[in-house]
C-alpha cells in the first residue's frame, strides 16, 4: 500500500513536471487534490485501515499532498514565467512610427514683445492705460501741441473716418499712441505712472513702412521729476528689454511738438557673423524719442504745468521686435504666412527669454 | 538740406574738422544723415581732354575716344551723345570707384573694341542730380589735374526738425555751431546798394485777407540786366548742395533760400499787364506754375496777380507767364513775408512742396527782408549789371513775440543740472536772444519756435549737452497695482488658443468693401476710411474672419494642411462705443490625421470650432445659453451662438459655402468662431464649493426617442433639471436615426450620473429619480424611452 502511494506520487511528480499548459496543470492539480482527486480518496481510504497502520499511513498521505502541492505550484509559477515570456515575445509594435498628429500653436513675436515689455513696465511701478484706435483730432492732435497748421501734423500721414465730426474734431486712426497721455493724464490725474500699448496707423507703406504699427507709450509726472530721471527710466527699459547689463544710450536732441526738450534716442549695437548685438559697438541705432512733457500738454491733460513736469517717451514695438528676435522685414509680420509664423512665432508656454 | 563744408566757412570761422562739425551738428538736434567726403572719393578722377572721337564700327550710340590725361593716351568707349574731339572731361581708370554706384571700374571690351576707363557725367560723382552726358570742364583747367582739387569738398545732408525755420539756411546753422563754441559766426558784408530810381509800380494790397496772407510785401525793381550763367563759385555751391545752376536770376534766389533762408522771386516785368496787386485769388482761378503745371486756386490763397491773372502764387511758387529766362532786362525782385499757416494751407490743398514753403511754413525771418533783399539786388548787379530801383515796402512785418521771463530755477527743476546764471545767459545770448531785464530774454526775430520759459531751457540743455545730463534713478513708485490685473487679460485667451494648436495672426484692420459686406450682420454700420491706401481697402474690419480665411486660401495655395489660425484685434461699428470692441476670432480648415497609419481622418467640423469657444469660456460656459444659428457668414444648418441672457458672446460654425468660395476656397471644410471679449469679461464665474464625495455614484443610461428637430441642448435641460441636483456628470453618448424609427424621430442616448453627497443611495431612490426624468422628457418634450 505504502508503494502505491509513494509510486502514485512518482507518477504525479512527472505529470507536472511534464506539464506545460496552466490549464492542464490546473486540471492536474483538480485530479489530484481536488474534491474528488486522487490523493483526496486516498486520504479517505484511512478509515478502512487496521488502527496500528493508520497514523503512518495519515503522515504518508500528508507528506504526499505536500510534495505535490509545492511541485505544483512551483510548476505553475515557472509555466507563468514563460506565458508572460512568450507574449511578451508576441506583443510588439513598432514605436518608431509616428503618434496621432496634433497641431502645433504660436504666439506672433509682436505679442511675445507686447508680453515681455509689459513685465517690465509693470514691474517698474507702472500701470497700463488702454486707449481706442479711432480718435478725434483733438487728442490725437491739437491736445499734444500740435495745432491745426502745425508743420508737425504733416508729417502725419493721417487716416480719417467717415465719422462725423464732433466738437473736438474730424474723427481718424490714431496715428500714435501719444494720445493716451492725455487721457491718462484726465482719467487718473498727478502723480502718474502710466504705460500704455497699441496700434497705430499712418497711410504709408514701402519697405520699412507698414500702415498698421504699434507703439508703446510712457508717461511719467511725479514731484521732482526731471531730464535725468527720465535718462534713468529708457535705460532701464532698454536694458532690460535687451537683456544688457551695463548700458549708456545716445541722446540727440530733436523736436516733438508735446515735449520740450525732446530727444531722440539711439542704442549702442554692432553687427558679428551677420548678427546684431546690441549694447555695445561702435554703431547707433535709433530706437526711441523721448522728452520732458510740453506745458501746453499738461495743460489740455488738466494739469498745471506750475505744479507739475514729467516725462513721456514713445517707441515702436514692431522695431524692438525686429531687433530682438533678428526678424529682418517688417511686412513678413502682417502677412499671414504660416512657415513664418512658426519659424518665428513663440511658444504659448514660454516666459521669458527663449 | 544739402551743403559743402566750403559753404559753411562762408558762414563760420571755424578750424574744427568735417566730422567735429558733424558730430556737434548732432549733438545740438540737427542730425546729420550723411557726411559725404567727395575729395576723398574724387581725389583718383583726373582731367582729360579728349583729342579724337570716332564712330564705334559696330554700334550707332556708341564713340571711340582717344583721351589724354596730360601723361598718356586711354582709348575710352563713350556711349554719352557730348563725348565730342576738344572737350576737357573727368577720366576714371581701371581700378576707381564709382561714387554714385560703389562699384570698381574694370577695363572691358565692348562691342569688341578695348575701353580703358570711363568719361564721367556730374551725376556719376555724386555732384549732381542731372545726367546730360559726361560733364563738360572748362578750357583752361590743367590736364591731370586730381577732380578733387576743383570739386573736392565735405558735403553735409542735415534732417532738419519742422521747429528750426532758421536752420534751412547755412547761416542759421553756422549760428547754431559757433553758439556751441564751434567757432565765430561771420558778419554778413555791409549794404552796397545804390538805387537809383524811384519804385515805378503802385502795388498795393486787393483785398483784406490778402494782407492777413503776406503782411509784408517788399519788392525792388532791376533794370538793365543781362541773364546768363552765374560765376563759378556760386554754380559750384549749389551743384554741391544738390541745385542745378540754371541762369543767374536764378541762382542767385536759390542761393538767398540756401543761405540766408530766404527765399525770393524773381519776376519778369515783360509779363505784367497793368499795375500787379497782392489779391486773394479768386475761387477756382486757374494759375500755371513755372514748371508749367497748372493749379486749380482757392479764394484762402493769395497771388500777386495783373489785369489778366495771377503772376506768382505767394510764398509757394512762381508763374509760367513771368518766369525770367536768358532774355529778361527788367526785374521784379520780391521778398515778403507770409503767415506760415496760410502757406501750409495752401501748399496742403495743392500738394505743392517747394523750397519756399518748406521755409515759409516754419516761419522765416521777418526782420532781416529788406536787408536780404538788397543783398540780392546787389549780387544780381554785380553779375548781370544794370540799375536798382528803392525798396517798395508794402504792410509792415510782424511784432517780436513777447519776452520769456526765465525762472531762475526752471532749469535746475526740469533737467537736474545747476548751470551759473551767467553761463545761462551767456547760452541764450549765442543764439540770439537778449536778456531785455533780468531773467527777461527776448528771443530772435528767427525762432518763432521760443515761446515758453521751458522751450528756453530746452536751448540751454541742448548747448549743454544732453550726454552730461547725470542720470537719475526713478523713485521706487509708492503703490502696487497688481491688483489691477484682470484675472483673464488677453494674454490668457492668445495662450490657451496657441495651446490648443492655433496660430496667432495680426493684420491690417482695412477690408475690401465686397468683404465687409459678407460680414455684417444686417444692424451693422461700418466704418470707413475717408483716404485708404487703395481704394480696395477701405472699411475698417467688421469681423476677424475675413483675415483669417484669406491666410486659409493664402497658405492652401502653397500647402496641403491643415491650419489653425486666430487673431486678437478691434472690429469697429459706429454703434460700438469708442466705435470699436475688441474680438478674438479663430478659424480651422481642412483635414485632420489625413497621413495617418493609424488614425481615421476626418475634416474638421463644427464642434472642433465649438471646443475652441468653450475653452475659452472656460466655467462661464455653464452661465451661458445655447442656440442653433449664427450670422450670415456661417452655414445656417451648422452653427450656433452664446448667449449670456439676450446678449450674444460668441459664434461658432461651418464658414458659408459661398462666404468660402469669395476666398477661392473650394472642396475643403473650414470652421471658425468669434468672441466679443468685453462681452465674456463681464460674465460671471461660476463659484463652486468643494464637496468631497465618498460615496458610491450611480450610472443610470436612458435612450429616448424624440422628434428629430428637437435640440439635444433642450433634452438635456430637461434630464438636468428633472434629475436634480443629484446629477453629477451627463453625457449625450448616442444619436441615433433611422430604422426602426419613423422618419420624424431620432433616439438620443443619455447617461445620467447620480452622484449623493449624505447618504448612499438605495435602488428605491434610484428608481424615483428615473421616472422623474422619464415622465419630465415625456410630458415637457414628447419623448418616449426606447
Amino acid at each position: 500500500m505504502a508503494d502505491s502511494l509513494s509510486q502514485q506520487i512518482q507518477k504525479a511528480l512527472s505529470s507536472i513536471d511534464a506539464c506545460a499548459d496552466l490549464e492542464i496543470l490546473d486540471e492536474l492539480r483538480v485530479s489530484l487534490l481536488g474534491r474528488q482527486g486522487r490523493i483526496t480518496a486516498l486520504a479517505q481510504t484511512i478509515g478502512t485501515l487496521p488502527v496500528e497502520q493508520r497514523k503512518a499511513f495519515g503522515a504518508d498521505v500528508n507528506r504526499a499532498k505536500e510534495v505535490l502541492q509545492s511541485a505544483l505550484e512551483k510548476r505553475q509559477a515557472l509555466l507563468a514565467r514563460v506565458a508572460i515570456e512568450r507574449r511578451l515575445k508576441e506583443e510588439f509594435v513598432d514605436c518608431t512610427l509616428p503618434p496621432a498628429p496634433e497641431l502645433t500653436g504660436f504666439l506672433h513675436p509682436l505679442t511675445r514683445t507686447q508680453q515681455d515689455l509689459e513685465w517690465i513696465f509693470r514691474d517698474m511701478g507702472f500701470r497700463h492705460f488702454a486707449g481706442p484706435n479711432i480718435e478725434n483730432e483733438f487728442l490725437n492732435f491739437t491736445a499734444l501741441n500740435m495745432p491745426e497748421q502745425h508743420p508737425a501734423r504733416q508729417m502725419h500721414d493721417t487716416f480719417f473716418v467717415d465719422i462725423p465730426a464732433a466738437p473736438e474734431g474730424r474723427f481718424l486712426l490714431r496715428t500714435q499712441t501719444s494720445p493716451v497721455q492725455i487721457r491718462a493724464m484726465r482719467a487718473w490725474g498727478a502723480p502718474l505712472r502710466v504705460f500704455s500699448i497699441g496700434r497705430t496707423y499712418r497711410s504709408d507703406a514701402d519697405a520699412t513702412h507698414t500702415p498698421m504699427f504699434h507703439q508703446l507709450e510712457g508717461l511719467v509726472i511725479e514731484e521732482g521729476i526731471h531730464f535725468g530721471h527720465m535718462k534713468s527710466c529708457i535705460t532701464e527699459v532698454c536694458a532690460r528689454f535687451f537683456n544688457i547689463n551695463a548700458l549708456t544710450l545716445r541722446l540727440r536732441p530733436s523736436f516733438f511738438p508735446f515735449t520740450d526738450p525732446s530727444a531722440e534716442v539711439d542704442i549702442p549695437c554692432q553687427r558679428k557673423e551677420g548678427r546684431l548685438i546690441m549694447g555695445e559697438g561702435d554703431q547707433w541705432l535709433e530706437i526711441l524719442g523721448c522728452g520732458m512733457v510740453h506745458p501746453k500738454v499738461l495743460e489740455y491733460g488738466g494739469l498745471d504745468p506750475k505744479k507739475h513736469q514729467g516725462f513721456a517717451f514713445a517707441f515702436g514695438i514692431d522695431r524692438l521686435a525686429m531687433l530682438k528676435y533678428c526678424l529682418p522685414d517688417l511686412r513678413s509680420f502682417f502677412d499671414g504666412d504660416r512657415r513664418w509664423l512658426e519659424s518665428c512665432g513663440f511658444s504659448p508656454y514660454v516666459i521669458g527669454d527663449r | 538740406m544739402k551743403f559743402s563744408l566750403s559753404w559753411l566757412r562762408r558762414h563760420l570761422e571755424t578750424t574744427a574738422t568735417a566730422e567735429d562739425l558733424s558730430t556737434a551738428l548732432t549733438r545740438l538736434g540737427l542730425e546729420v544723415e550723411s557726411l559725404y567726403d567727395a575729395a576723398a572719393a574724387l581725389k583718383d578722377f583726373v582731367v582729360a581732354h579728349i583729342e579724337a572721337a570716332e564712330a564705334h564700327p559696330n554700334a550707332d550710340r556708341l564713340r571711340v575716344c582717344r583721351v589724354h590725361d596730360g601723361t598718356s593716351v586711354h582709348q575710352v568707349v563713350c556711349g554719352a551723345p557730348n563725348a565730342r574731339a576738344g572737350l576737357k572731361v573727368i577720366l576714371a581708370r581701371p581700378g576707381v570707384v564709382i561714387p554714385s554706384t560703389g562699384s570698381v571700374l574694370q577695363r572691358t571690351t565692348i562691342r569688341g573694341i578695348e575701353s580703358c576707363g570711363m568719361l564721367c557725367s556730374s551725376r556719376e560723382l555724386c555732384l549732381s542730380e542731372e545726367a546730360d552726358g559726361i560733364a563738360e570742364l572748362a578750357a583752361d583747367i590743367p590736364l591731370g589735374l586730381s577732380v578733387a582739387e576743383i570739386y573736392g569738398d565735405q558735403i553735409f545732408d542735415l534732417s532738419i526738425t519742422p521747429n528750426r525755420a532758421d536752420c534751412f539756411g547755412v547761416r542759421g546753422i553756422a549760428r547754431d555751431l559757433a553758439a556751441a563754441g564751434l567757432g565765430v559766426l561771420r558778419p554778413l558784408p555791409a549794404d552796397s546798394l545804390s538805387p537809383s530810381y524811384d519804385f515805378p509800380y503802385k502795388i498795393s494790397y486787393g483785398d483784406d485777407d490778402a494782407q492777413r496772407y503776406c503782411p509784408f510785401f517788399c519788392a525792388v525793381e532791376i533794370r538793365g540786366v543781362r541773364n546768363g550763367s552765374s560765376p563759378p563759385w556760386l554754380q559750384d555751391l549749389l551743384k554741391k548742395a544738390g541745385q542745378n545752376p540754371i541762369s543767374a536770376l536764378v541762382d542767385v534766389t536759390n542761393f538767398f533760400a540756401l543761405d540766408r533762408c530766404r527765399p525770393l522771386h524773381c519776376y519778369d516785368v515783360r509779363a505784367f499787364v497793368g499795375t500787379p496787386v497782392v489779391r486773394s485769388a479768386h475761387q477756382d482761378e486757374s494759375f500755371r506754375d513755372l514748371k508749367g503745371k497748372t493749379h486749380t486756386l482757392h479764394s484762402f490763397m493769395s497771388v500777386l496777380a495783373d489785369e489778366t491773372g495771377p503772376l506768382g502764387l505767394l510764398g509757394v511758387m512762381g508763374g509760367e507767364r513771368s518766369a525770367s529766362t536768358l532774355e529778361t532786362s527788367t526785374i521784379l525782385l520780391e521778398a515778403a513775408w507770409f503767415a506760415p499757416e496760410a502757406i501750409t494751407r495752401t501748399g496742403q490743398a495743392l500738394c505743392l512742396t517747394t523750397e519756399a514753403r518748406t521755409r515759409f511754413e516754419r516761419g522765416v525771418d521777418y526782420a532781416t527782408t529788406i536787408a536780404d533783399l538788397k543783398a540780392a539786388a546787389a549780387m544780381i548787379v554785380e553779375f548781370c549789371g544794370g540799375e536798382v530801383s528803392e525798396v517798395l515796402r508794402l504792410g509792415a512785418p510782424p511784432a517780436l513775440p513777447p519776452a520769456i521771463t526765465l525762472p531762475l530755477d526752471l532749469f535746475e527743476k526740469r533737467v537736474g543740472v545747476s548751470i551759473e546764471k551767467a553761463e545761462i545767459v551767456r547760452l541764450l545770448q549765442a543764439l540770439g536772444c537778449t536778456e531785455t531785464a533780468p531773467h527777461i530774454f527776448q528771443p530772435p526775430s528767427w525762432r518763432p519756435d521760443l515761446t515758453l520759459p521751458e522751450n528756453l531751457c530746452g536751448e540751454i540743455l541742448r548747448l549743454y549737452g544732453f550726454d552730461k545730463v547725470e542720470v537719475r534713478s526713478l523713485p521706487n513708485y509708492p503703490k502696487s497695482y497688481a491688483k489691477e490685473m484682470p484675472a483673464y487679460t488677453l494674454d490668457t485667451f492668445k495662450r490657451q488658443l496657441a495651446g490648443r494648436g492655433m496660430i496667432e495672426l495680426v493684420s491690417f484692420p482695412f477690408l475690401r468693401s465686397a468683404w465687409a459686406q459678407l460680414f455684417q450682420r444686417p444692424e451693422a454700420q461700418s466704418i470707413e476710411l475717408l483716404n485708404p491706401i487703395s481704394s480696395e481697402l477701405s472699411v475698417l474690419c467688421t469681423s476677424l474672419l475675413p483675415h483669417l480665411l484669406e491666410a486659409v486660401a493664402k497658405n492652401s495655395r502653397r500647402e496641403t494642411a491643415p491650419f489653425a489660425f486666430f487673431e486678437a484685434g478691434p472690429v469697429f461699428d459706429r454703434q460700438f462705443e469708442s466705435y470699436e470692441r475688441p474680438m478674438i476670432a479663430g478659424v480651422r480648415s481642412g483635414i485632420l490625421a489625413a497621413y495617418h497609419w493609424g488614425k481615421r481622418s476626418r475634416p474638421v467640423d463644427v464642434f472642433d470650432a465649438k471646443a475652441d469657444l468653450e475653452a475659452l469660456f472656460g466655467m462661464r460656459v455653464a452661465a451661458f445659453e445655447l442656440r442653433q444659428g449664427a450670422p450670415s457668414w456661417f452655414h445656417p444648418g451648422c452653427s450656433g451662438t452664446f448667449f449670456d441672457g439676450e446678449t450674444p458672446v460668441g459664434v461658432f460654425g461651418l464658414l458659408h459655402p459661398e462666404v468660402l468660395a469669395t476666398f477661392d476656397i473650394e472642396n475643403m471644410p473650414v470652421v471658425g468662431f468669434e468672441v466679443y471679449l468685453d462681452a465674456l469679461k463681464e460674465a460671471p464665474l461660476k463659484e463652486v464649493g468643494f464637496v468631497a464625495y465618498n460615496l458610491p455614484s450611480v450610472a443610470r443610461d436612458f435612450a429616448f426617442v424624440v422628434d428629430k428637430n428637437l435640440l439635444a441642448a433642450r433634452l438635456v435641460a430637461c434630464v438636468r433639471h428633472a434629475g436634480g441636483p443629484l446629477v453629477s456628470r451627463l453625457d449625450v453618448f448616442d444619436v441615433y436615426s433611422g430604422s426602426p424609427l419613423t422618419d420624424d424621430k431620432k433616439s438620443v442616448g443619455i447617461s445620467v450620473i447620480f452622484q449623493p453627497q449624505t447618504a448612499t443611495l438605495s435602488e428605491e431612490e434610484v428608481q424615483t429619480f428615473s421616472h422623474k426624468i422619464v415622465h419630465a422628457v415625456s410630458e415637457q418634450l414628447g419623448g418616449t424611452l426606447r
